[in-house]
């Protein structure tokens, strides 16, 4: 069963300088309670990805595609379709959010404005917000705190309360722990998970850390140049990548284990504001052979839930 | 030769009136001892609030002491006077997390990583020289390529050497990198700790790194400090750090640091208690 589909999603950026493909053609499934993460490099188009599923990107963007929920195609009617389900079925946990509470008004107070703001009455936005700081693992003398009085980890939980606060069946999380310490953040995707298991939350986990993923995530996608180059499992993805994207990432990525020597992902991801001629990676890539430079891999099928965009495994098909 | 803290304390003072409430008079550094001898990398481990950095900051003299000393190849700092002392600065450098923010973005790299020569007065004509010499160093090559460049048009691993080498520069015998790689790429962090580890071995340099990431610090690191409430609780070997963590909140830290291994282990675990917050307290 799907929850909600993103199909052929394209998001272009009018800039000073030209035309930007931030996101080239995305698609992804997520049934009920399901967790994927969305993995990249900075400038991937990750981010982009999440807004324009919320319906938040600027209006120097242009976006194409199609982001399904119950079978209807929210992104088809412009704003007066996504508003409905904006933070009612779909929210999102920003990037850096939790330095982005008010710094002048309790948290409390901020979750019960959110609730105000979707037609609640003052009462049922008290009640809420006691229900979601004991969600999250806020006890209730934290309402009345003020952001600068409470831990970054306790930051974290209310902005993640806040997020909930219309019971969405979706959450966009962008890099929910990249400001917290490894406890913290062991602490935060524990609860993540929880979240997820007991209110059947879909969860999109974006980040750049590959080894935080299986932590969350039972499926991964790796996102370069704009598109998804692999999407698998995520034991698939960590113990046999098949796109040299992907295992790239892996050499690259620190193990306790530490035995295993650290490469570093040599150039940098190409330039999005041109055409992008034959395999993004090509030029980074230590593998190509002669078709990847004029001739752009299409993502196929290669395991039973598993896809790849790479010449190199196309025999896998 | 080496860089040696000894039972260094520090304390800050609360901020303005309290009320009548009295603040936790705990020290952001508590006795702590640590040295780092040339050509070692150590690693200092500890979750946010565990004097890091406020350590880091007393090192490169930036940051008074309530109690202790900090000695440089056998000179104690405090008995120096202020040129001694400047001429002590160049010797133990540092830096910083955000290559993005410690960058001026008005200046260009050739000024940027000049500017240490120019303050400690080295001739107008050596400058372009050693800028030339310590960027390729870093691995900025062709290093004439990057001197006409503001930070803008760098990448964010690109930046990060810019910062290491305007600390180089003046050839120092210490570096203190705090937090180095954890505002960059996955990709290009293993690039940065590689200059690291080189500059280590062919410049003899002692490297003190800041970290919370202790994969980090196991892949790099000869020796591990592990830092809480301002005290040091561990300090090992790499590989007795992680293969024999004797203290509680090393092994809290290991079992929360993501690993591929771990993870595809311990699937069925998934309820693992939260351990122990930042202060230690059991949740």
């Amino acid at each position: 069963m799907t929850l909600i589909s993103v199909r052929d999603l394209v998001v272009d950026f009018r800039t000073s300088t030209g035309q930007v493909g931030a996101v080239r053609s995305v698609s992804f499934d997520l049934a009920p309670g399901e967790r994927i993460a969305l993995v990249g490099e900075s400038g991937c188009g990750k981010t982009t990805t999440m807004l324009a599923m919320m319906g938040l990107l600027p209006e120097s963007a242009t976006v194409s595609g199609q982001v399904i929920l119950d079978g209807v195609d929210i992104l088809a009617g412009g704003e007066s379709s996504m508003r409905p389900h904006r933070w009612n079925d779909v929210a999102m946990v920003f990037q850096g959010a939790m330095n982005a509470l008010n710094p002048v008004r309790k948290i409390g107070n901020q979750v019960v404005e959110a609730v105000r703001i979707h037609g609640g009455t003052k009462r049922a936005g008290r009640e809420r917000t006691r229900e979601l700081f004991d969600l999250v693992g806020l006890g209730p003398e934290l309402i009345d705190r003020y952001p600068h009085e409470i831990s970054g980890g306790q930051r974290q939980r209310a902005v993640i309360a806040l997020a909930l606060a219309c019971r969405p069946r979706v959450l966009l999380a962008d890099e929910p722990t990249t400001a917290l310490d490894v406890i913290v953040q062991e602490q935060i995707v524990a609860l993540l998970k929880r979240l997820s298991e007991t209110l059947g939350l879909a969860v999109v986990l974006v980040t750049h850390d590959l080894a935080l993923v299986p932590q969350l995530c039972d499926r991964a996608a790796v996102m370069y140049a704009g598109s998804i180059v692999e999407d698998a499992s995520c034991a698939e993805l960590v113990n046999s990548p098949a796109h040299p994207y992907t295992r790239r990432l892996v050499e690259a990525t620190p193990d306790l284990e530490g035995r295993r020597s650290l490469v570093s992902i040599p150039g940098v991801p190409p330039r999005l504001d041109r055409p992008l001629v034959g395999c993004p990676f090509q030029p980074r890539c230590g593998e190509a052979v002669d078709r990847c430079a004029d001739d752009a891999p299409q993502l196929l099928q290669i395991g039973a839930a598993r896809t790849c965009a790479c010449h190199l495994t196309e025999e896998l098909v | 030769m080496s860089l040696v803290a000894e039972g260094l304390v520090v304390r800050y003072a609360s901020r303005g009136f309290s009320w009548g409430r009295r603040s936790d008079e705990r020290p952001a550094v508590d006795g702590v001892q640590v040295s780092v001898n040339k050509g070692e990398m150590v690693a200092l481990v500890g979750g946010s609030g565990s004097g890091k950095s406020t350590l880091a900051r007393c090192l490169v003299g930036m940051q008074n002491f309530a109690s202790g000393k900090v000695s440089v190849d056998g000179t104690d700092v405090a008995t120096l006077s202020r040129r001694e002392t400047k001429a002590l600065r160049r010797r133990v450098q540092m830096i910083y997390q955000d290559p993005y923010e410690s960058l001026s973005p008005r200046q260009r790299v050739r000024a940027i990583v000049a500017e240490g020569l120019a303050i400690h007065g080295v001739d107008r004509d050596e400058r372009d020289e050693r800028v030339i010499a310590t960027l390729v160093s870093v691995g900025l090559t062709p290093a004439e390529s990057f001197l006409d460049r503001r930070p803008f048009e760098l990448s964010g691993g690109q930046r990060q050497r810019v910062a290491i080498a305007s600390s180089l520069v003046l050839e120092p015998g210490y570096l203190i990198a705090d937090e180095p790689v954890s505002m960059l790429d996955v990709s290009v962090r293993a690039g940065v700790l590689t200059v690291l580890d080189n500059l280590r071995s062919t410049r003899d340099l002692g490297v003190l790194m800041i970290t919370h990431d202790l994969a980090t610090a196991v892949h790099v690191a000869d020796r591990i400090v592990v830092m809480r409430n301002g005290r040091i609780v561990e300090e090992g070997t790499a590989v007795e750090i992680v293969h024999s963590p004797s203290h509680s909140y090393t092994k809290a830290l290991l079992a929360a640091t993501p690993g591929f291994h771990r993870e595809m282990s311990t699937e069925a675990g998934d309820d693992q208690p939260g351990h122990v917050d930042q202060f230690g307290r059991a949740l």
